[in-house]
């Protein structure tokens, strides 16, 4: 995983660095002080960084909790979303209703207002005809 | 440091041989070379003895190092924090953070010297110096902070964006 050296070619010396980090305890070790965000972004340097950070090591397990901890909240997240937006259809469906409901007022409130207008009307008539029967009876 | 300094008389006259890579002869004082659990375990299994130990695996310079922190830390207690809390690297002190300012190299092989040596408080103070050189940095900055190839291949460079989705987006 790691750049040999060319002027070296000729003794099979290898840098003091390469040989710390392909040795996975030490590089196991390093990682045990990192933070989340680190280990992260360690994983995705190199095939065998990856492979330590799969590995259930302690900082293995950590990485994997806190990403699991970050999936469940993104979980949660979806699911109020999902709960906010059945909230808003049964708004929704209520305001429908509620229109529906305004409108079969309104055409109630229409008929019996020409109810009362027919009986006004019948009223009027009944007062002018007992209206001019008196006058006959007078005359 | 009244109280300490009677433990440090005794074993002061004691002293041990320490012999380089190279050959170098390095006499310490035995509670310094004590600080290594290896060189603890070979002194108590050979008992008295003048002949120097030899130490194949480190140089002469990084050997100065080695003592001088084991000189510095000599009375002091290693407390293992293995525990459930998270290690951190941010708890170094300024004499320790001053000695970890050598280039690259000498870093890392102070790592391989106190793992060599087993002195368990200097590979932890040199691994979260190394640890402190990741933090902040992109997995391409940390490639190119110690010379790391990039050995994904395109594949799996499409499934590792993928897998990281969830922390770029907000």
């Amino acid at each position: 995983m790691l750049k040999t050296t060319n002027h070296t070619a000729k003794s099979k010396y290898i840098l003091p660095a390469n040989r710390v980090l392909s040795t996975p305890e030490l590089v196991i070790h390093i990682f045990s002080f990192l933070p989340i965000e680190s280990l992260l972004n360690s994983r995705d340097v190199c095939q065998q960084w990856r492979a330590i950070l799969n590995f259930p090591t302690e900082c293995a397990k950590y990485l994997k909790k806190e990403i699991r901890k970050h999936h469940e909240s993104i979980e949660y997240i979806v699911q109020l979303q999902k709960e906010s937006f059945d909230i808003i259809q049964e708004n929704k469906q209520l305001q429908r209703e509620s229109y529906r409901l305004k409108e079969e007022f309104q055409q109630r409130v229409a008929v019996l207002e020409d109810e009362i207008d027919e009986l006004k009307g019948n009223l009027n008539n009944t007062k002018y005809s007992k209206n001019s029967f008196t006058q006959t009876i007078f005359n | 440091m009244a109280t300490g300094s009677t433990s440090t008389n005794i074993s002061e006259l004691k002293k041990i041989k320490l012999t380089s890579s190279e050959g170098t002869e390095f006499v310490v004082d035995k509670d310094v070379g004590e600080k290594s659990i290896l060189l603890k375990n070979m002194l108590e299994d050979v008992g008295e003895n003048d002949m120097a130990i030899p130490l194949p695996n480190v140089t002469g310079p990084i050997l100065t190092k080695v003592i001088e922190y084991c000189t510095h830390h000599r009375d002091d207690f290693f407390i293992s924090q293995d525990d459930d809390n998270k290690k951190t690297s941010d708890d170094i002190d300024e004499w320790d953070s001053e000695f970890c300012k050598v280039d690259q190299g000498t870093l890392f092989e102070l790592i391989l010297a106190a793992n060599y040596l087993d002195i368990k408080p200097l590979l932890d103070l040199t691994c979260k110096t190394v640890a402190n050189m990741i933090k902040g940095k992109s997995p391409e900055e940390i490639r190119k902070t110690f010379n790391i190839a990039n050995d994904f291949t395109p594949e799996e460079e499409i499934q590792v964006k993928r897998e990281n989705e969830w922390c770029e987006e907000r």
